[in-house]
């Protein structure tokens, strides 16, 4: 009965009462299909957290780092590191120093002046979720610890519980023992760091769809309503920033995530490949649960089909303000971008889903508005 | 050809200043003659003259061979001049039936025959119009059509048309040029008015231009061109300012997300659209008539209700909104300039100062506050040489003043408001080219001040000048989103009717 009586006045007020609209993808973000025809440097599986550090181009595969080598028309790999976990994140101190996000491990630093170090616990919390690190300077060093719950490569586990356990900390390395000290809590899995004008640095927010501005330790909005999860940030040569958003929202995910018992009884009975949820790929089993309406005509998928994966990567201004986008759409073949790296006037983004990285063009988007 | 009606030495004056003067026309039988003239040009004086309305101060005129005189538009109906008005003068609460045969009823009416007799008649002209419809529940085109039919159906010798296609579809011109060419052939003269230049050298056999009330040239349409007609009308070119910067113009950046539309309904009209619109921009809103573009905006605006039901979202300023006046609208900062101003844009009765102080207290004014006069005077004073309105006086009442003169008193009166979301809706309807000009400078200087601007306009050049970004609307959804770098008339109107 007050369920009702709370639509019913939500309708009345004009609110979204069922919480399961999405903003719709215009203006700056109208679907294109740049990342489709951008070429592709290196097909790499679970290719994911593309750095470009003073050492060289960074990337990762599960728990392998690689060094990469760029030529004109693609990359290769120079150098591979076993790592004893998936890693998370790779953040570089501006030297010869990375560290080095480990799923359920915490965060081990390798080159540079801190050589060797690990962080296993924040204040004595487990640090088992390291979304994202970014160097302040070479003895601070600011990392996201994305769920208290979930690891990081169980970020759908996460979103489904409707997590809201991230935090942000501030390493002290100058010492003999780092030490931690929290920043904010209660987020909803901060996936990607970046700084900012000043002393402030940009925080996105996956689950709450936006991007935050971390100034001390005061969080407030840049750019909220989001249509897809955002994750890495990387600042861009030009002024302002590339975000990666590694998934899309949907009004059926959205509408699930209002429905509690369903929600609990398809996370204890249903495998994570097959739940209502947003993927970094989707359309490679039959078995996924499909949404309404035909996403297929004559065996072909429609490009505004609803999907559980997408490619997204959207530039925005120095205040945060969205200025242009790069799409693959439901039916693209480059779906899950997590990660950016601006190298040689290039942005390359690699897509974790479909295991690619592909260049872009950064004055693509932009060129297309101009008559 | 002989000479239909001929116009000497006319003079018409508005409190000692000439609205027209010394004008010598002639008209001939079976003429299509084309007037055209900036915004206080005196081409509606000159026609009101002829149709009865107003009284010359001198001069002479002369119909079919007798000297012409008419006291009223009754009297001039009677002699054989129709006059179809640029803002439709028919009467809101009968039906199209009825507004027909207005002053021709017989002693007993039968209303089904006289709504058969309706039908057929319309039918007969093309024009698809329900004649038991109340003319109040019809848009401007159908109004348009229903005074178009008013006047054919008074067998004039002599229809003046003033904007009749300001309204009108494509398709409703078409139909209309056919019928101005089948009573040209019939051998009824008729006398047009256009701000379209395109319209009065395709339809007219000669084309007259006044400016400031004197006629600059009379012509056969075969010596003119548009250029040529401009530089008539308002003694310089204006090729280059108006509608020429459609190419190599680059799009305002985008600013901040404004307004937020989420799957928005309204009964058949408005039907689950969405889009949004940006701060620093212009956003074109282009469709058909009957593409729910202005509905959808009166519904952001505050005048339409969306449904109760499954209604949709709206959200300004990042804030859920949900308007059953305009004027929580308004004190939100969202204006909505309308396309039908004579009867929502302003009160004719009242002055222009008065109008456009109206605009400052309907942002919220204590109701026991004491209205300042003065105020309201420096108000007007300061918009008025703001947005160039020319007036004899400016206590001089609103309905005196021209169509473009109107707009801008309109526009003004919203501007006062102090908004962050202006709404146009036809903003240059029934507005001369030099007015034109000024308003989409006026225009784009709102955007490049950061304010977040949206134009529904149904004449093409128009959107593809001005706008930024361009959303087309078919069937009460937006269904296609442009950049102005890949908009063209020919992609624009493609999506609007497939």
């Amino acid at each position: 009965m007050i369920a009702a009586l709370k639509r019913a006045y939500a309708n009345f007020r004009g609110f979204d009462e069922t919480g399961s609209t999405v903003p719709m993808m215009d203006g700056p973000l109208k679907p294109n299909t740049l990342l489709d025809s951008a070429p592709i440097l290196l097909a790499l599986p679970e290719v994911d957290n593309l750095l470009a550090a003073p050492g060289g181009l960074f990337c990762s595969t599960g728990g392998e780092l690689l060094s990469l080598i760029m030529s004109d028309a693609a990359l290769a790999i120079a150098e591979r590191w076993s790592m004893p976990a998936p890693i998370t994140c790779l953040a570089s101190d501006g030297g010869q120093g990375i560290a080095i996000g480990l799923d359920d491990r915490g965060l081990l630093i390798r080159g540079g002046r801190h050589d060797g170090k690990t962080i296993g616990d924040l204040a004595g919390r487990p640090f088992n979720c390291p979304t994202a690190a970014l160097f302040l300077d070479p003895d601070r060093l600011l990392v996201a610890n994305g769920s208290a719950s979930c690891l990081a490569s169980d970020w759908k586990r996460d979103l489904m519980s409707r997590g809201r356990s991230g935090s942000l900390w501030r390493l002290d390395l100058a010492g003999a023992k780092p030490v931690a000290a929290p920043l904010a809590e209660g987020l909803a899995f901060p996936a990607g760091l970046a700084r900012g004008a000043g002393e402030t640095v940009l925080v996105s927010e996956a689950w709450r769809h936006r991007l935050l501005r971390l100034d001390g330790s005061a969080l407030a909005p840049v750019l909220a309503d989001l249509p897809a999860y955002p994750g890495r940030i990387t600042a861009s040569a030009a002024g302002g920033y590339w975000v990666a958003l590694f998934a899309p929202r949907n009004q059926l995910v959205e509408f699930v995530l209002r429905e509690h018992r369903y929600r609990q009884r398809m996370l204890e009975r249903i495998d994570p490949a097959y739940w209502i949820a947003p993927s970094l790929l989707s359309g490679a089993s039959f078995l996924e649960p499909i949404q309404g309406g035909a996403r297929k005509k004559l065996n072909i998928m429609k490009p505004w089909a609803p999907t559980w994966s997408y490619g997204l990567v959207l530039g925005c201004d120095a205040a945060g303000r969205p200025s242009a986008s790069f799409h693959s759409r439901a039916d693209g073949h480059v779906h899950g971008v997590t990660s950016l790296a601006e190298i040689e006037g290039r942005l390359l983004a690699g897509a974790k889903g479909s295991g690619v990285i592909v260049g872009l063009d950064p004055q693509a988007a932009k060129a297309r508005r101009a008559a | 050809m002989t000479l239909l009606l001929e116009v000497r030495k006319a003079t018409k004056e508005f409190r000692g200043v000439p609205a027209i003067k010394d004008i010598d026309f002639t008209l001939e039988r079976g003429e299509i003659h084309a007037i055209v003239g900036e915004n206080g040009a005196g081409k509606s004086t000159l026609t009101k003259v002829l149709a009865g309305v107003y009284p010359l101060t001198s001069g002479e005129m002369f119909f079919d061979g007798q000297p012409l005189a008419p006291k009223t538009p009754a009297e001039a109906l009677q002699r054989g001049i129709a006059m179809v008005f640029q803002e439709t003068n028919l009467v809101p609460a009968m039906t199209v039936a009825q507004n027909i045969y207005l002053g021709d009823e017989k002693l007993f009416n039968r209303l089904r025959g006289l709504y058969i007799q309706a039908q057929r008649f319309l039918l007969s002209l093309n024009f698809y119009v329900d004649p038991m419809a109340l003319v109040s529940s019809l848009g401007s085109g159908k109004k348009q059509m229903v005074e178009i039919a008013r006047a054919v159906h008074h067998k004039a010798k002599l229809i003046i048309f003033d904007e009749p296609t300001a309204t009108l579809t494509p398709e409703e011109k078409f139909h209309f040029f056919n019928l101005v060419r089948r009573l040209r052939e019939t051998g009824v003269s008729v006398i047009f008015i256009s701000h379209a230049l395109e319209e009065a050298l395709a339809l007219s056999d000669r084309i007259t231009v006044l400016r400031d009330g004197e006629l600059v040239i009379t012509d056969r349409t075969s010596n003119f061109d548009r250029d040529r007609v401009i530089q008539a009308m308002v003694g310089r070119s204006l090729s280059g300012e108006l509608y020429g910067k459609t190419g190599n113009r680059t799009a305002r950046p985008y600013g901040t997300k404004v307004l937020s539309v989420q799957n928005l309904s309204m009964g058949s009209i408005v039907r689950n659209t969405s889009f949004t619109v940006f701060a620093g921009q212009v956003t074109g809103l282009f469709g058909l008539v009957g593409a729910g573009r202005t509905e959808t905006m009166k519904i952001v605006g505050g005048v339409l209700k969306r449904d109760f039901f499954h209604g949709g979202s709206i959200q300004f300023r990042e804030r859920p909104v949900r308007y059953r006046t305009p004027r929580p609208a308004v004190r939100d900062g969202i204006v909505y300039v309308t396309e039908d101003r004579k009867v929502e844009g302003f009160f004719e009765t009242m002055s222009i100062a008065e109008n456009i102080h109206l605009g400052r207290l309907a942002t919220g004014v204590n109701p026991l506050s004491v209205i300042s006069m003065s105020e309201a005077r420096r108000l007007a004073k300061e918009w008025t040489e703001r947005l160039g309105v020319r007036a004899i006086d400016p206590n001089a009442r609103i309905i005196e003043l021209s169509g473009g003169n109107q707009q801008k008193v309109v526009i003004a009166k919203a501007l006062i408001q102090k908004p962050s979301l202006v709404i146009f809706d036809e903003p240059t309807r029934g507005v001369d080219v030099g007015s034109i000009v000024e308003i989409h400078h006026f225009i784009n200087q709102l955007a490049d001040s950061g304010i977040a601007v949206v134009i529904i306009s149904s004449y093409l050049p128009e959107i593809l000048a001005l706008s930024d970004r361009i959303l087309v609307t078919r069937q009460g959804r937006v269904v296609e989103e442009m950049d102005v770098g890949e908009a063209t008339e020919q992609r624009i109107m493609y999506a609007a009717v497939h």
